[in-house]
C-alpha cells in the first residue's frame, strides 16, 4: 500500500529516485553532454548584439544593438537565401517522403530475401559517402574540362556544352537529384521498419476479403505507417532552416555565379568569414525561424489529426 | 492500447533527441569564440610600460608560412632554440602552415578562440582587418625600445606606411617595395619549339606561341590564370586597402569603385579572350589556386607574375615553381610601388601574447642576426646546405629542410645567403630598385573600414559571388559586371567609397 502511494506521483520522492537510480545513472552522461555542448554555447548568442573585438573579449565588447542584423538584411541576400533554404527543404521533405515511402513499400513487397539485401545495400551506399566525395562524383559529370555530360552525353544528343558551374538555372534540379540519390535509401529503411511492424493479420483479413495489392497498400500499409510519417515530417520541418551544408557547399564547389539558386543560410553564414557578430546574428535568425516552423508544423498536424502531433 | 502509448512515448523521446540535435546545428559558428576568459589578460600587457624578466624562460609560439613536410623541422628547431636560449633565454615552437591555412579558416579560428600564441605571419589586407578588430598588439613603442636596429633598417617612412590610425600592428619584412609586371615562361619548352620571345611586349604577342603549345603539348595549359595571376592583378589599378574593393586608377585621383572602371572591364575582356581561345584552365574560378598547382606540376607554359630583381634566380635555384627552367619577360617600363604591394608581409604579435618584449627581441634577432635568419631559412650547415663562400651556399637536395623560396617573407631578406645563379649584387640591386621605383600617390595610405563595417562586409560578400568568374574569364564580362555593380550599390559601395575618400583627403592633408 505504501509502495503504491509513493510510486504514484511525486517527482521528487526519494524512493522513486532510488528505484530508478540505475536509469538516472545511465542518462547522466548523455544529459551532461547535452548541457555542455548544446546548452552552454547558447550563451554565445549575446555576440549577435555585440561589436566583437578580440582584445575586449565576449563580455567586454561593446553592445551594438541590432547592427549585426542590419548587415544581414542589407542586400537582397537575406530574402534570396531564406527563399532558397525553405524551398529546397520543402522539396526535399515532400519528394523525399514520397520516394522513401514508395521505395520502402516496394522493398517490402519484394520476394526473395537475397535480392532485397542487394537493393538495400545499393540504395544505402550513397548515405555513407562524404559530401566531399559526392562533390567530386558530381564534378566528374559537370566539369567543363573533362565532364561526362559535356564531353559524352550532350554531344551524343547534339546539344551544346553547358558551363554548369556558372549557370544558376540548372542547380535546383541538380541539387534535388543529388540529395535524393544520397538520402532516400536511408530514409526508406526507417519506413520499412515501420511497415514490417504492421500486424500481418490485417493483410490476411484483407486478402480473404479480396483486396488486391494496391488496396492493401492504400488501406493498410499507409495508415499503418502514418504516425511514423507525421513524426518524420514534423522533425524535418524543425530543420527546414538547417540546410544540408555539405550539399550546398561542397557539391556546388562554393561557386560564386550560381549563388542565386544555391546560397542557403548555412553556407551564407559560413561565408561570412571573420566577423563573429554577423555570423552569430545570422545563426540566431535561423534558430528563431526554425523554432517557429516546428510550432507551426505541430499545430497543423494537430488540426488534422490530434493523435499524431508531438505536443 | 498500452502498446500504442508506449510507442508514443518512445517517439516523443526520439523526437526530443533529434530536435535537440537539429536545433544545435544552427548555432555551431559562435562556439568558436567561447573562451572569453582567456582574453582578459591582455589588459595588463597593453599598458605602456613593458617589462621583461629575462631570467624567466619563455616559449614563443610562432605561426608562419613554410613547408609543412620538412622531416628535419624538429632538428632545426632544436638548433634554433639552443641559440635563442643563450641569446634571450627563449625557445620557439615553430608551426609552419600552408598558405591556405594561414590565410584561411585555421588561423581565423585560432584568433577567434583566444588560444595563446605569440607571433604570426600576416598579409597586408588581413593585417588591416585583424588590427581593426583588436586582434593585434600595437608594437610601435615596443619596436622603438627593443628592435631599434630593425626599425632603422626599415626606415621611418616605410613604417609610417603600415600604420593604421597612428598605430603600428606588426613588423614588416625588409624586402622589395615595388613591382614590375612580368610574364614568366618555361625556357626549356620555348627552346624545344624554337620560340623567339624577344619581341614580346604584351600578352597578345604571346598568342602565336600559345597556339603552338595548344597544338603540341596536349597536357599543358599555355597560360596560368588564378588568384593574383590574371589580367586584373597585373593591371595598373591601385587597390586601396589591399583587396581591392575601392581604389584609384592611373587616370583618376579620386577614390572610386574599381569594378565600375573601364580598366576593370578591359581586364575582364582580356581574360575572357584568353578563356575563349582555350589558353587557360577553364575551371580556375572553382579553384583559384589551380594555376599554382598546375605550374608546380609542370603543366603551365607561361604565367603572369609580379617581378623584382633576383626573383627569377631564386625560383630557378630553389625549384619552387616545379620542374623545368623559367625565364621572364618584363612588361612594365618602370617599377611601381603601391601600398598594397609594399606592405603585404608582417610578423605580428597578437594581443594574447604574454610576453611581447621577448617576442620583439626575437624579431630583432630574426632581422639582424645573420646566423639565426639563415638557420630559419636554410637549416643547418653541412646537413641542409653546404657553404661555398662567405655568403653563398648550395642547398643539398632532399635534405629534410627546405623553405621552398618562402625566405622572402620571413624578415630581412638582405642578410640571406645567396644561392647558385644569384647575382653577387642582388641586395644592392633590390635597394636600388626600391629607390628608383615610381611610387603611387597613395603610397603609405591604409584605410580603416570599421566605421562602414556593415557596408564593407556586405560588399565583400557580393565580391565573392562575382569576382573570380569575371577576372578568370568564365562569364561574359559586360552582363556580369553590370549585375556585380548593381549588387554592390545595394550593399552600400558608395558609402564605402565616400568614407575612404574622406580618410584619404585627411591623410593627404597631413602629408603636405
Amino acid at each position: 500500500m505504501t509502495h503504491g502511494r509513493q510510486h504514484g506521483n511525486r517527482f521528487f520522492s526519494p524512493r522513486k529516485w532510488v528505484d530508478k537510480s540505475a536509469f538516472y545513472l545511465m542518462m547522466f552522461p548523455g544529459i551532461l553532454c547535452l548541457l555542455l555542448f548544446e546548452y552552454a554555447p547558447k550563451f554565445g548568442l549575446i555576440l549577435a548584439f555585440k561589436d566583437f573585438r578580440y582584445d575586449k573579449g565576449i563580455l567586454g565588447s561593446d553592445w551594438c544593438g541590432l547592427d549585426n542584423f542590419k548587415y544581414f538584411f542589407r542586400t537582397p541576400d537575406a530574402w534570396v537565401i531564406t527563399r532558397n533554404t525553405v524551398l529546397y527543404n520543402t522539396v526535399f521533405i515532400f519528394l523525399g517522403l514520397v520516394l522513401a515511402v514508395s521505395l520502402a513499400i516496394a522493398l517490402n513487397e519484394m520476394i526473395g530475401r537475397f535480392s532485397v539485401k542487394i537493393y538495400q545495400t545499393v540504395l544505402l551506399m550513397p548515405h555513407f559517402l562524404s559530401y566531399v566525395v559526392v562533390a567530386y562524383l558530381v564534378f566528374a559529370f559537370l566539369s567543363s574540362e573533362s565532364g561526362i555530360l559535356n564531353h559524352v552525353i550532350l554531344p551524343a544528343l547534339g546539344i551544346d556544352p553547358v558551363s554548369w558551374y556558372t549557370e544558376a538555372k540548372y542547380w535546383p534540379v541538380i541539387l534535388v537529384i543529388v540529395r535524393m540519390w544520397k538520402t532516400i535509401g536511408y530514409d526508406s529503411i526507417v519506413y520499412l521498419a515501420a511497415i514490417v511492424g504492421i500486424d500481418p493479420t490485417y493483410y490476411e483479413v484483407a486478402k480473404i476479403d479480396g483486396a488486391n495489392k494496391w488496396q492493401q497498400i492504400v488501406h493498410i500499409t499507409l495508415p499503418g505507417i502514418r504516425t511514423m510519417m507525421s513524426i518524420m515530417l514534423i522533425m524535418a520541418f524543425g530543420g527546414i532552416f538547417n540546410a544540408d551544408f555539405g550539399l550546398f557547399y561542397q557539391v556546388t564547389k562554393n561557386s560564386g555565379m550560381i549563388k542565386s539558386t544555391t546560397a542557403v543560410l548555412s553556407t551564407y553564414i559560413y561565408n561570412v568569414k571573420g566577423d563573429v557578430g554577423f555570423a552569430t546574428a545570422a545563426g540566431f535568425y535561423v534558430s528563431v525561424v526554425g523554432l517557429v516552423m516546428v510550432l507551426v508544423a505541430n499545430k497543423i498536424t494537430k488540426l488534422i489529426d490530434e493523435e499524431n502531433s508531438l505536443f | 492500447m498500452k502498446v500504442k502509448k508506449r510507442f508514443r512515448g518512445l517517439c516523443l523521446l526520439l523526437a526530443m533527441v533529434l530536435l535537440a540535435v537539429t536545433c544545435a546545428c544552427g548555432s555551431k559558428k559562435p562556439d568558436n569564440s567561447d573562451d572569453g576568459e582567456d582574453k582578459e589578460n591582455p589588459e595588463n600587457v597593453s599598458t605602456s610600460g613593458y617589462e621583461d624578466d629575462e631570467s624567466e624562460p619563455y616559449e614563443i609560439i610562432w605561426y608562419y608560412v613554410g613547408n609543412t613536410n620538412n622531416a628535419d623541422q624538429e632538428k632545426v628547431e632544436e638548433k634554433i632554440n639552443e641559440y635563442l636560449k643563450e641569446k634571450i633565454n627563449a625557445t620557439i615552437q615553430m608551426n609552419p602552415l600552408e598558405w591556405t591555412q594561414i590565410e584561411g579558416d585555421m588561423m581565423d579560428n585560432i584568433m577567434a578562440s583566444g588560444e595563446k600564441y605569440d607571433l604570426r605571419w600576416i598579409r597586408g589586407d588581413a593585417y588591416q582587418t585583424a588590427a581593426t578588430k583588436g586582434a593585434l598588439l600595437d608594437v610601435d613603442e615596443l619596436m622603438k625600445e627593443y628592435a631599434p636596429n630593425t626599425r632603422a633598417l626599415l626606415g621611418e617612412t616605410f613604417i609610417e606606411g603600415a600604420k593604421i590610425d597612428g598605430k603600428l600592428y606588426g613588423v614588416q619584412a625588409n624586402k622589395d617595395n615595388a613591382k614590375w609586371i612580368a610574364i614568366y615562361y618555361r625556357k626549356d619548352i620555348a627552346e624545344k619549339y624554337d620560340m623567339d620571345l624577344s619581341n614580346v611586349k604584351s600578352i597578345e604577342d604571346m598568342y602565336p606561341f600559345f597556339d603552338i603549345i595548344l597544338e603540341k603539348e596536349p597536357d599543358m595549359y599555355p597560360y596560368g590564370m588564378g588568384d593574383g595571376k590574371n589580367p586584373w592583378a597585373s593591371s595598373e589599378a591601385d587597390l586601396i586597402g589591399g583587396n581591392g574593393l575601392v581604389g584609384l586608377t592611373p587616370i583618376s585621383s579620386e577614390i572610386v569603385n574599381l569594378y565600375e572602371t573601364d580598366l576593370f572591364l578591359e581586364c575582364a575582356q582580356k581574360a575572357r579572350e584568353l578563356y575563349e581561345k582555350g589558353y587557360v584552365y577553364s575551371e580556375a574560378a572553382l579553384n583559384d589556386q589551380s594555376a599554382v598547382e598546375f605550374r608546380n606540376a609542370g603543366r603551365v607554359f607561361a604565367i603572369p607574375s609580379t617581378d623584382r630583381p633576383g626573383q627569377l634566380e631564386e625560383i630557378n635555384s630553389a625549384g619552387s615553381w616545379g620542374p623545368g627552367e623559367w625565364d621572364k619577360i618584363i612588361l612594365s617600363d618602370t617599377a611601381i610601388g603601391d601600398t598594397s604591394y609594399a606592405t603585404p608581409s608582417f610578423m605580428a604579435i597578437p594581443v594574447v601574447c604574454e610576453n611581447p618584449v621577448r617576442v620583439m627581441k626575437f624579431l630583432e634577432l630574426l632581422n639582424t642576426d645573420e646566423y639565426l635568419k639563415n638557420l630559419v631559412d636554410f637549416g643547418i650547415e653541412g646537413e641542409h646546405y653546404t657553404k661555398i663562400s662567405d655568403n653563398r651556399i648550395e642547398l643539398i637536395p632532399d635534405s629534410g629542410y627546405d623553405l621552398q623560396g618562402k625566405q622572402y617573407i620571413m624578415g630581412n631578406i638582405m642578410i640571406d645567403y645567396l644561392q647558385p645563379g644569384e647575382s653577387d649584387t642582388k641586395y644592392e640591386e633590390i635597394t636600388e630598385f626600391n629607390r628608383t621605383a615610381e611610387y603611387t600617390e597613395s603610397f603609405g595610405f591604409l584605410p580603416d573600414f570599421s566605421s562602414v563595417k556593415i557596408q564593407y562586409s556586405a560588399c565583400q560578400n557580393v565580391k565573392d559571388e562575382f569576382f573570380n568568374n569575371i577576372v578568370f574569364g568564365a562569364v561574359e564580362p559586360e552582363e556580369a559586371i553590370k549585375q556585380f555593380n548593381d549588387k554592390l550599390k545595394q550593399a552600400g559601395i558608395d558609402e564605402v567609397v565616400e568614407e575612404v575618400q574622406n580618410q584619404y583627403d585627411a591623410w593627404k592633408a597631413t602629408r603636405e
